[in-house]
């Protein structure tokens, strides 16, 4: 019914607007009004708005927005690492190395990164003496990214038949050009979207960072508050800046979805 | 090439799927046409023929060549056949055309080129001209059968195994492919299938081996099979497939 009625639109006599207008329309209109609500909010309320005090410190912050991507990058590559190797282990069939593997998993995903970061820093680092806090942090990020990453490396690798794997033999495939071939194409392709989403959440996850006083957006854009004397002004623009890495990201992954839901 | 099984048995948990199956075709019967009941253990027996299982006891010859139950040699054994199976086991992240060609490169190291032109000929043979570029989820049931069979002859397998092709299609399709399959048993292409298509299987045979509880309880020649069937279950099972067709 709903795609016949499209059709008629799109093919009958020019519809009026097009899809894609009428969104990018709406969109604008919402923006607009919610900017106006939030002016509206801040300007009844006694605050004293110092926005020069940001904008001098806007290398610093650029800084940070640089360091967080960075941080992002670093720990997305790590994570994947450790997904991969927590994948393995899960599947190994060595039981020790199942249970460690499938303990890890568990104690990270069970356990908020916060509480991760405090104890991965100032219990475990400091113990080993490792004070460097960003690679501290981006190991602990990756670690925990990785274990959700594993998850979805896992289901993907599992959803792949047992008569995918039956035809990859029929056709006289051997091991290594089943992975190649069968395998690894159609997990990866699955795993995609989910790995993009995540990707999404570790760059804003990597704000935790702050809390071990790792130089990223918004530990400095904290400092930068702290040292104009202004409250809140900084926080705009962090909001901002984290949304200029994400939006892309989930951009990307909302059409590797849409992409990949047409193929199987 | 003639096919001489013994005692074959393949046990899953406590349930026997094979119970010491044994028979001979002559060298001439071109086409097998496994039949029984549900249950009675046809794909087994095609899946030990095709190297794609290994038996718990007993001994296959193809020809002259006893079939070896080592990984490696079950893979060396493998690529001297084609299958296609009751459901459409294509590759679903490729094309139809790289469903035929890939395996021709890979496995039988092909160039790019022939690969190409061999898998292309064979899905123009089976009416797939319109459709090569095309994932499997956009063809029809029918369709996707024509190209498992295509990837399946084009490497000139010395003996093509059919395990309920049409199983999974509604009667036109069915048609179709059933028509293709007769023109290869027709041809110089060595076959081996399992159907309860009975009409199908009275016009295309050579030999019919008939299978009930993992064994092989009649071995003839297609047209005394059909004639007259020794046993009851046959004789019951000809008549209930025929009833009404
Ligand atoms: N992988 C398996 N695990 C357990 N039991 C199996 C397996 N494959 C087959 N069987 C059992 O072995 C017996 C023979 O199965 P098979 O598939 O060979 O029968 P079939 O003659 O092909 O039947 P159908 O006509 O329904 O396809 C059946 O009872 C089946 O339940
Ligand atoms: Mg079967």
């Amino acid at each position: 019914m709903f795609t016949s009625w499209r059709v008629v639109a799109w093919n009958g006599r020019p519809a009026e607007m097009s899809e894609s207008r009428k969104v990018w329309l709406w969109s604008a209109a919402l923006a607009l009004g919610c900017s106006l609500v939030v002016v509206v909010l801040f300007s009844a309320s006694e605050y004293q708005w110092h926005w020069d005090s940001i904008w001098q410190r806007r290398e610093l912050i650029a800084r940070g927005w640089v360091a967080t991507a960075l941080i992002s990058l670093a720990a997305l590559v790590l994570s994947i690492v450790f997904a991969l190797l927590l994948m393995a282990g899960q599947r190994s069939r060595v039981l020790p190395m199942c249970l460690f593997a499938r303990g890890v998993v568990e104690i990270v995903r069970g356990t908020p990164l916060l509480v991760q970061l405090l104890v991965g820093y100032y219990i475990v680092a400091n113990q080993l003496h490792l004070n460097a806090r960003a690679p501290v942090g981006i190991v602990i990020l990756a670690l925990f990214e990785g274990a959700y990453l594993a998850e979805i490396f896992r289901g993907a690798l599992e959803s792949i038949g047992a008569s995918q794997l039956e035809a990859a033999r029929a056709v006289g495939f051997d091991r290594r050009q089943t992975w190649r071939f069968v395998i690894l194409p159609q997990a990866m392709r699955r795993a995609l979207p989910g790995t993009a989403g995540q990707l999404v959440s570790l760059v804003k996850d990597s704000s935790l960072l702050s809390v071990i006083a790792v130089d990223e957006l918004t530990h400095v854009v904290q400092a930068a508050n702290a040292a104009a004397y202004t409250g809140l002004e900084g926080f705009v623009p962090l909001m901002l800046l984290y949304l200029a890495l994400t939006l892309p990201l989930s951009w990307w992954a909302r059409r590797l979805e849409a992409r990949f839901k047409y193929e199987t | 090439m003639h096919i001489t099984v013994t005692q074959l048995t393949k046990q899953y948990g406590a349930h026997l799927a094979l119970d010491g199956a044994s028979f001979n075709t002559p060298d001439d019967a071109g086409c097998v046409v496994l039949l029984g009941p549900s249950g009675s253990g046809k794909s087994t027996l095609l899946r030990v023929l095709g190297s794609l299982l290994t038996p718990d006891a007993g001994e296959v010859l193809m020809g002259e060549e006893r079939l070896l139950w080592n990984e490696a040699d079950m893979l060396r054994q493998r690529r001297e056949n084609g299958f296609v199976f009751q459901g459409f086991n294509l590759f679903p992240h490729l094309s139809a055309l790289e469903n035929v060609a890939l395996p021709l490169r890979v496995v039988r190291s092909r160039s790019d080129e022939t690969a190409r032109r061999t898998a292309l000929d064979a899905m123009e043979r089976f009416g797939l001209g319109p459709h090569v570029e095309k994932r499997p989820a956009e063809l029809s049931g029918g369709q996707q059968q024509r190209v498992a069979l295509a990837r399946a002859i084009a490497p000139q397998p010395r003996l093509l195994l059919l395990d309920e092709p049409t199983s999974a299609l509604d009667p036109m399709m069915t048609q179709d492919v059933l028509d293709l399959i007769r023109e290869l048993a027709e041809g110089v292409q060595r076959i081996v299938l399992s159907t309860h298509e009975i009409a199908f299987a009275r016009k295309v045979a050579d030999w019919v081996l008939f299978l009930d509880r993992g064994k092989v309880i009649e071995s003839c020649g297609a047209a005394e099979f059909f004639a007259r069937p020794i046993t009851l279950l046959a004789q019951h099972f000809v008549e209930a497939l025929t009833r009404y067709r």
